[in-house]
């Protein structure tokens, strides 16, 4: 803590020695719709190099000394729009942009809106704009931003069938999956073929894979913050989408013109309804779908304060006649306030909510399974324009976590009720950040955060030995303390501007993650459980560096960037051979604790401009890790270990409406634990192993390619002032995408099972299971 | 109409159902592990010791290689010493060893010059009271010819912990897997316990044995069945001592048997 009294204590220094200054502040919004617009930049041209960002509400603070200025305020794809400023006093200062689509004339871009990548000191950060992924080919046609930035360096898929994925080595449970704020425990839908995110209801996302600020924790690898819409202010609008297999429905309108207003969107699949048209009673019966709800509302109670409510309900069924059934599915709720307590000193106060369950059901054999994960969360923020050249954020954070691990209630005369225990725990931080700019070359975002975990009771406890046999328990009541971890977590990042188009960047972070995911397979499945820190299980704590180098080139045409990192991994998770981890009421007995590393080189070339646009990501890396009692103690590759993973996207603009896109994956199999041999016991075929995730699966590619045809978007109409040709919005926008998804119909593997032959148990054979050969989609997207 | 609605159901179908094929694929070579399966029971001659070799996955010719003309001794704690003969391939036994509850029971195997070891206690003996069975629902097949469950009636001695091993067979059917259990459940209980995965055919004449198992037998058989259906992959902790590549199993148990005529029910 001392360290955070010092950086204080600079920050009032600095403060002494200025001269007399104002501030200009204010909210920016989109002017068609009156959507807060996030990462919006403010220069000042008469000072280069000084400037401000809105950040996720969209509002700015920037204080300059006494002066006459000219603000600039840009965002892609906007007009720029300039302001004259004289401050000889606080001035509020709220803007509207135009997006520039609606101009005949292309909107003159100005340099210094599109070379953010390389001026913020953000690094091993990836966005993904909304806008960009509706032409990527994708699986059924149902756009996904999980699925988009799977295509980006460093975040690779954890596989086909299966919405995880791993962020520089990490395994899929270290990535932070917020949605307006709110933890989503599982985000994929069907199995893992669709993510919960509805891609009409986001507005903005984000990824930290390194230099993970401070405001963030709770998990190692990543943290991916995504922002729903506020709904339009200014007008009712619609968007929506039928597709072979889903359609959804997104309504937005004002409540109070600009000062409130509501969006509300829905999915659902209905592949199951073809099944209805069956003649066999058993498919009649089968459900198979999923659907979404995206909520949210806000209003403007004054210059001063905001009130957002958004929520999120989503679920998953699967059931076969009445025989068997399997739903699953996520809530979140978020409330928040903004207060601005003066021009400099913004405040949001945040309640969520967020739960996670899943229930199967097994009427033919009289039983079923519940399980869930259940937050209370709450967190305060504050922004603190202090000056031009620093702006703080400081917060704290405490989370109430209920883990109601299983509960197998039977009707029938099977072995009885079994419930695995509830655990509670409360998870704590504070933390305090810095962003700095020290001259026109260099600038610093640090800070430092303190978190906290304490598993509280009620619960009965249990020891283990070594072996992981229960030696002893204890019976602790309610809220009583049973075990509490803390740790500081640095971070820090670094960005040295060597001219307008280059830049180095470096970063540190340490994670502390208090929650691990109980997973049988290398990515996520609805019934995976999610397991806290206890007596017998240790925070995993991550440390990571990072070096970036970022250039654009061509104008800005194009931009590349390279970026290397390592990671040092503590109490690292695996289970011992034969380990049982679903259900087990005992299973932390079945868990090791190891070290891990992880280390990679990330290459990304994008070409931003023209007819012909698109990325090249290459990342090439390991992740090992090593257990006492795992492999004799050595170094081995973990399950997510990839060594090359490759991407290549290009979208090409036939004519104005015709669009065609391709996508190109390929990667090296994960780590899997294979047979090597094979013996008898009793008569039985016994599989014989050698050394654990010593194999690995065949290699993945697989080529999409998508074709977008939009409709006559807009007209032309004679202005009467200029008497030139203009184009006009059309009400009514709609497109046709036609997709096909793997297109050399490669049988990438999924699973292989080891098995004694049906016809003939003393021989075996191998069965690999692939999922999508060639799958063709069609959908038809509207707005108004 | 009908046509193109059926084109739908062939396409959701098509959709939902993925593509399972039997493959080649090349697995890592490993060195050949010897198997031993050694068992005592509570009964003049009733005991055998397995020795095998392991051979490589993708390998379906021939059988297993056995292991002949290897020593194999069994004493005990009092001081008893028997010595196994082959009496097939790789298959050893002694006539006169007479398993006793209590008594410790050690093995000694020399093979291809590797010496391997272990012990085994004989718990205390559960006795199997009983079998009864019932016709099993068919909830996903309608059309089959009727199979039946066997049931195992036993009480569970209390104050102790207890772990079994239910062996089933019949002239028509073998045992599927292997069944293990502890006591956890079922402490002090009058039990009826299913002899789980394995379905008889009518007119079956099915013998089971109950087996009082120590428990790092119980673990061991535990780890094995659960490694194999794969949530964590590997081998089985064995209790033979004697080097890498060796994998199996000795046990001391106390048997209880009993014989049952699936004779069908309506």
């Amino acid at each position: 803590m001392r360290l955070v009294a010092v950086l204080v204590f600079l920050l009032f220094t600095f403060q002494l020695f200025a001269q007399e200054k104002f501030t200009v502040s204010g909210t920016i919004k989109d002017a068609q719709n009156g959507e807060d617009l996030i990462g919006v930049t403010i220069f000042v041209k008469e000072l280069p190099g000084t400037g401000a960002v809105t950040n996720v509400y969209g509002f700015y603070s920037l204080t300059l000394p006494k002066g006459e200025y000219t603000l600039q305020y840009s965002y892609v794809g906007y007009q720029t729009i300039e302001f004259k400023a004289t401050l000889n006093q606080n001035i509020k200062n709220n803007i509207e942009l135009s997006s520039g689509s609606t101009e005949l004339d292309v909107v003159e871009i100005s340099a210094e809106k599109e070379d953010e990548n390389i001026r913020s000191t953000e690094m091993s950060v990836t966005k993904i704009d909304i806008k960009e992924i509706e032409s990527i080919p994708v699986l059924f046609g149902e756009r996904d931003v999980l699925k988009t930035i799977q295509l980006l360096p460093g975040v690779k898929s954890a596989g086909e069938g299966n919405a995880g994925f791993f962020v520089r080595g990490g395994s899929a449970d270290q990535n932070l999956i917020l949605l307006d704020e709110a933890p989503v425990y599982n985000a994929s839908h069907l199995l893992g073929f669709f993510s919960v995110f509805n891609s009409d209801a986001i507005k903005d996302l984000k990824l930290y894979k390194g230099g993970i600020p401070a405001e963030y924790g709770g998990r190692l690898s990543s943290v991916m913050d995504i922002k729903m819409k506020e709904g339009n202010s200014k007008k009712l609008s619609a968007a929506g989408g039928v597709g072979l297999i889903s359609s959804k429905l997104t309504i937005e309108a004002p409540i109070i013109k600009d000062k409130s207003s509501f969006i509300i969107s829905g999915r659902r699949t209905y592949a199951d309804l073809f099944l209805k048209l069956s003649n066999n009673e058993d498919q009649k019966n089968t459900q198979l779908y999923f659907y979404d709800l995206n909520l949210k509302a806000n209003y403007q109670f004054s210059e001063k304060d905001r009130l957002f409510l958004s929520g999120y309900f989503g679920r998953d069924n699967f059931s076969f006649a009445d025989r068997f059934s399997f739903t699953w599915g996520n809530t979140t709720a978020t409330v928040r306030w903004n207060h601005l307590f003066n021009d400099k000193i913004f405040s949001n106060t945040s309640f969520i909510y967020s739960n996670y369950n899943y229930k199967i059901d097994i009427s033919a054999a009289g039983f079923t399974i519940n399980s869930k994960i259940r937050d209370f969360n709450f967190k305060q923020d504050f922004d603190f324009y202090w000056n031009e050249k620093n702006k703080l954020k400081f917060g704290a954070n405490v989370i109430h976590h209920t883990f109601d691990p299983g509960e197998i209630s039977s009707t029938g005369e099977a072995l009885g009720d079994t419930k695995i225990e509830n655990r509670y725990s409360v998870e704590s931080a504070l933390y305090l950040s810095n962003e700095q700019k020290f001259n026109d070359k260099w600038s610093a975002t640090y800070g430092l955060r303190y978190s906290n975990f304490t598993q509280i009771g009620p619960g009965e406890i249990y020891t283990y030995d070594e072996k992981g046999d229960v030696v002893d328990s204890t019976k602790y009541t309610e809220n009583n303390p049973i075990q509490s971890y803390h740790g500081i977590e640095p971070r820090l990042g670094v960005n040295y501007i060597l001219n307008e188009s280059t830049s180095i960047k470096a970063s540190y972070n340490r994670m502390y993650q208090y929650l691990h995911l109980l997973s049988n397979s290398s990515g996520n499945n609805p019934t995976d459980t999610w397991l806290p820190s206890s007596n017998n299980i240790k925070p995993e704590i991550a440390d990571q560096v990072a070096l970036g180098f970022f250039k654009n080139f061509k104008n800005n045409h194009f931009e590349f960037s390279v970026e290397t990192y390592y990671k040092a991994l503590q109490n690292t998770i695996d289970y011992r051979t034969g380990a049982e981890i679903t259900l087990n009421p005992t299973v932390e007995g079945e868990i090791l604790t190891g070290i891990g590393r992880a280390y990679g080189l990330e290459f990304y070339l994008k070409k931003r401009k023209g007819n012909f646009t698109g990325w090249i990501s290459y990342t090439i890396a390991r992740t090992e890790v090593k257990f006492d009692f795992i492999n004799k103690g050595s170094w081995y590759p973990a399950k997510q270990d990839r060594t090359h993973d490759l991407s290549v996207v290009a979208m090409y603009s036939l004519t104005e409406r015709l669009k065609l896109s391709s996508t190109f994956v390929f990667y090296t199999g994960n780590a899997v634990t294979f047979p090597t041999g094979k013996y008898v016991i009793d008569g039985q075929i016994i599989n014989l192993y050698s050394s654990r995730n010593g194999s690995r699966m065949p290699n993945y590619h697989r080529l999409d390619v998508g074709l977008t045809l939009d409709g006559k978007n807009y007209k032309l109409v004679t202005n009467p002032d200029t008497g030139e040709k203009e184009k006009v919005d059309r009400k009514f926008q709609s497109s046709w995408n036609f997709s096909i998804y793997n297109l050399y119909a490669r049988e990438n593997a999924y699973s292989f099972t080891f098995r004694p032959k049906e016809e003939d148990p003393v021989q075996t054979e191998i069965v690999q299971l692939s999922l999508f050969k060639i799958i063709p989609s069609i959908s038809y997207n509207f707005k108004f | 109409m009908k046509n193109i609605l059926s084109i739908f159901i062939l396409f959701a179908f098509w959709m939902l159902l993925s593509c399972e094929k039997v493959v080649d694929l090349e697995l890592d070579k490993a060195p050949q592990a010897i198997v031993v399966e050694a068992l005592v029971f509570d009964s003049i001659g009733d005991n055998y010791v397995i020795i095998s070799k392991s051979k490589a996955f993708n390998d379906n010719t021939g059988t297993f290689e056995t292991v002949s003309g290897a020593t194999v001794i069994i004493s005990d704690n009092i001081g008893n010493s028997y010595n196994l003969s082959e009496v097939f391939p790789g298959v050893y036994n002694s006539s006169t060893l007479e398993g006793v509850v209590g008594r410790t029971y050690f093995l000694n195997i020399n093979a291809e010059g590797k010496s391997i070891t272990a012990y085994s206690t004989m718990p205390p003996k559960i006795n199997l009271d009983s079998l009864s069975y019932e016709k099993n629902d068919q909830p996903f097949n309608d059309d089959e010819q009727d199979t039946y469950r066997v049931f195992t009636h036993f009480y569970d001695a209390p104050g102790v912990e207890n772990f079994y091993r239910i062996k089933a067979f019949s002239k028509n059917v073998t045992q599927k897997g292997v069944l293990v259990l502890n006591d956890d459940l079922i402490e002090g209980d009058n039990v009826v316990f299913p002899v789980f995965q394995t379905d008889f055919e009518e007119n079956d004449t099915v013998t089971v044995q109950l087996l009082s198992i120590e428990e790092v037998n119980f673990r061991y058989f535990n780890a094995l069945v659960s490694s194999q259906d794969g949530e964590v992959p590997g081998n089985p902790e064995t209790n033979l001592n004697g080097g890498e590549n060796i994998v199996g199993y000795f046990s001391a148990n106390a048997k209880s048997q009993k014989t049952i005529i699936t004779t069908p029910l309506p």
